[in-house]
């Protein structure tokens, strides 16, 4: 995989242009707050605000976005497995690797060097804390980088390992103005899990 | 012992380095055979006049043009996201490449882009963009000066016009201007690799280098660094390639070809210009002091990429060149425990705890100690690394983290 030119953010212009180019999922309007939408096998979380969803089966995730993904963009991850990466192409040996049984730092770096070989730089993953993910204890951190194009984004992560699988859910929106006005949304999400 | 200037326009110079290599002593016949080789070859390229300093292309030709598209480039280097805003380290790094630049210092602007390979690039405008692998990998100011020497003579020589000219079709006439802003670090399209596997291009670029070599040792010389810097650089690389046993050479390298026969004919170069009554500065301690605030993020960039054979040729190089012993094997261990093949977990936890034992450990040694130790079912020990962490990081942002992995279990 060549370098995607604004990181982490470009990855959802990929994740559209695939779903197109394949017919690999489906996209829509999600309902509102009432409905809880599943991700997967593993777990289930409610909207409060209603996303453009597009499901990007190569990279196994749901990219929710209010405002198109480069504004604001919420990654909700199936379930990785061992040996999965957060982009797909498996065949790229530079593309950090899911582990069994992966502790919380691991979780931060995998997508902290994930944004790096993207072109991401000033990559930070702050504020790593317990969390729960649903009942599961989890961790939960903040994010923050820059694009390749100078643009400052700023983002936060939700994880659990359940299992073998890595659960895992991050949102990320450039700092200025889509961040905060996201963010709160993307909290709510978080804290909306239900495990199935 | 007279001044030897010698060049690929000056035979008799030429002969002079010849005469005088063979006068050296036993051991100098092979230095003499690649320098000979060396300097025909410069001669049958016949390169274009180098430009005279402060001098401007005529408005309607395709210099200018060149000249144009790459202030088009430049203006996104100068925004772009992995630019290294550090005033004092650009300025540090400005001033070397004006020392080899002489009289051309004042065409040069220097970025520094956050890149974790090896890479050096001056545009026909006078943007010389550095890439912080390259800031990584070097072990002293005269190595910098060398790729820097090297790059600004491409500068002088005026190979970019000479590449643009050579082309013979519009589309090849893109390719250049794509490779001219690729080496800047921003792609327009397509990908350096792929540019550099055209044949035309790299068959096109070896007798510039040799131009290039030629023109850059000299300078570095005549600014009074060590002219055998250039060679203990090239050394390093094609270590870290012969280790690597990658498909695609690095960046630098697509169009500057790390031969041996390359690195050989740099070594002896560097051994004829080598003049006693000069400084043969190589300042090690001087580049270190400028270079070591980044060091530590420029090896996680490093490490971020997963090329584990290079990454530890490029450490141990690092251990001899005086980088602090605890920041290195603190990578060590990191390198160790990012690989995760059989046994390299107690491998980076020996790693960690040399680094602890040394100077220059970075303040999260302990943490990762104590991770990779929990991870080995070592709990006790790891309390122990962990309690340290919270000791010596008393503001971590993971404080509440770790304080959990230091609760009794429920």
């Amino acid at each position: 995989m060549t370098r995607i030119g604004s990181g982490i953010a470009a990855l959802g212009i990929v994740v559209l242009l695939t779903a197109c180019a394949t017919g690999g999922g489906s996209s829509g309007p999600l309902v509102g707050a009432t409905t809880a939408q599943t991700i997967g096998k593993q777990y289930a979380v409610t909207a409060p605000i209603a996303y453009s969803r597009f499901q990007a089966r190569q990279i196994g995730a749901q990219v929710w976005t209010v405002n198109g993904p480069l504004l604001d963009a919420l990654y909700l991850y199936e379930g990785l497995k061992p040996g999965a990466t957060l982009l797909g192409a498996p065949e790229d040996a530079k593309l950090p690797r899911v582990k069994a049984g992966m502790a919380a730092h691991e979780v931060a770096e995998l997508l902290a060097d994930t944004l790096r070989v993207t072109g991401a730089s000033q990559v930070q993953t702050p504020d790593l804390a317990p969390a729960r993910f649903g009942t599961l204890a989890g961790f939960q951190f903040g994010l923050s980088y820059v694009a390749q194009d100078g643009l400052e984004y700023q983002g936060l992560a939700l994880g659990a390992v359940r299992g073998e699988e890595l659960l895992l859910l991050y949102f990320t929106a450039p700092r200025l103005h889509f961040f905060a006005s996201c963010a709160p949304a993307a909290r709510q999400v978080f804290g909306s899990v239900t495990l199935r | 012992m007279p001044r030897l200037h010698w060049h690929m326009h000056d035979l008799p110079a030429a002969g002079a380095v010849l005469s005088r290599t063979t006068q050296s002593g036993p051991g100098q016949w092979l230095a003499t055979a690649f320098v000979g080789l060396w300097l025909l070859t410069a001669c049958a390229a016949a390169p274009p006049p180098a430009t005279a300093p402060g001098a401007a292309p005529a408005l309607a030709s395709d210099e200018a043009g060149l000249r144009m598209q790459m202030q088009r480039a430049e203006q996104q280097i100068a925004t772009a996201g992995n630019r290294v805003r550090d005033p004092a380290l650009e300025a540090y790094v400005r001033d070397v490449a004006c020392r080899v630049a002489g009289a051309y210092c004042p065409e040069i602007r220097v970025y520094l882009l956050q890149v974790p390979d090896f890479n050096a690039s001056m545009a026909p405008n006078g943007t010389l963009v550095v890439w912080t692998g390259l800031l990584l990998r070097a072990s002293n100011e005269a190595e910098l000066a060398g790729v820097l020497g090297h790059e600004v003579a491409h500068y002088r020589l005026r190979h970019s016009l000479a590449r643009l000219q050579k082309t013979e079709s519009a589309l090849n006439v893109l390719t250049a201007v794509q490779l001219a802003t690729l080496f800047g670090g921003v792609p327009l399209a397509g990908d350096l690799s792929t540019l550099a596997a055209q044949g035309y291009l790299a068959g096109f670029s070896r007798d510039q280098e040799r131009a290039a070599d030629d023109v850059g040792l000299r300078a570095l010389q005549e600014a009074g660094y060590q002219p055998k810097a250039m060679a203990s650089i090239w050394d390093g690389m094609l270590a870290e390639i012969d280790a690597a046993k990658e498909p695609q050479p690095p960046a630098f390298f697509a169009t500057h070809p790390p031969t041996p026969q390359r690195a050989a004919g740099l070594a002896a170069m560097g051994a004829v210009l080598e003049n006693p009554n000069t400084r043969n500065e190589t300042a090690p301690d001087r580049y270190l002091a400028h270079t070591q605030a980044h060091r530590a993020d420029w090896l996680r960039d490093e490490l971020a990429q997963r090329r584990y054979p290079r990454t530890e040729v490029l450490l141990k190089r690092l251990a001899t060149t005086g980088v602090r012993p605890g920041e290195v094997a603190f990578f060590q261990g990191e390198l160790y425990r990012l690989r995760n093949q059989s046994g390299d977990d107690a491998l980076a936890i020996a790693a960690y705890q040399r680094a602890l034992g040394g100077a220059g450990a970075p303040p999260e040694t302990a943490r990762q100690l104590g991770l990779a130790l929990r991870g080995a079912h070592r709990e006790a020990e790891a309390r122990v690394a962990f309690a340290r962490y919270l000791r010596d990081t008393p503001t971590a942002s993971d404080r509440v983290m770790i304080e959990s992995y230091l609760a009794p279990a429920p």
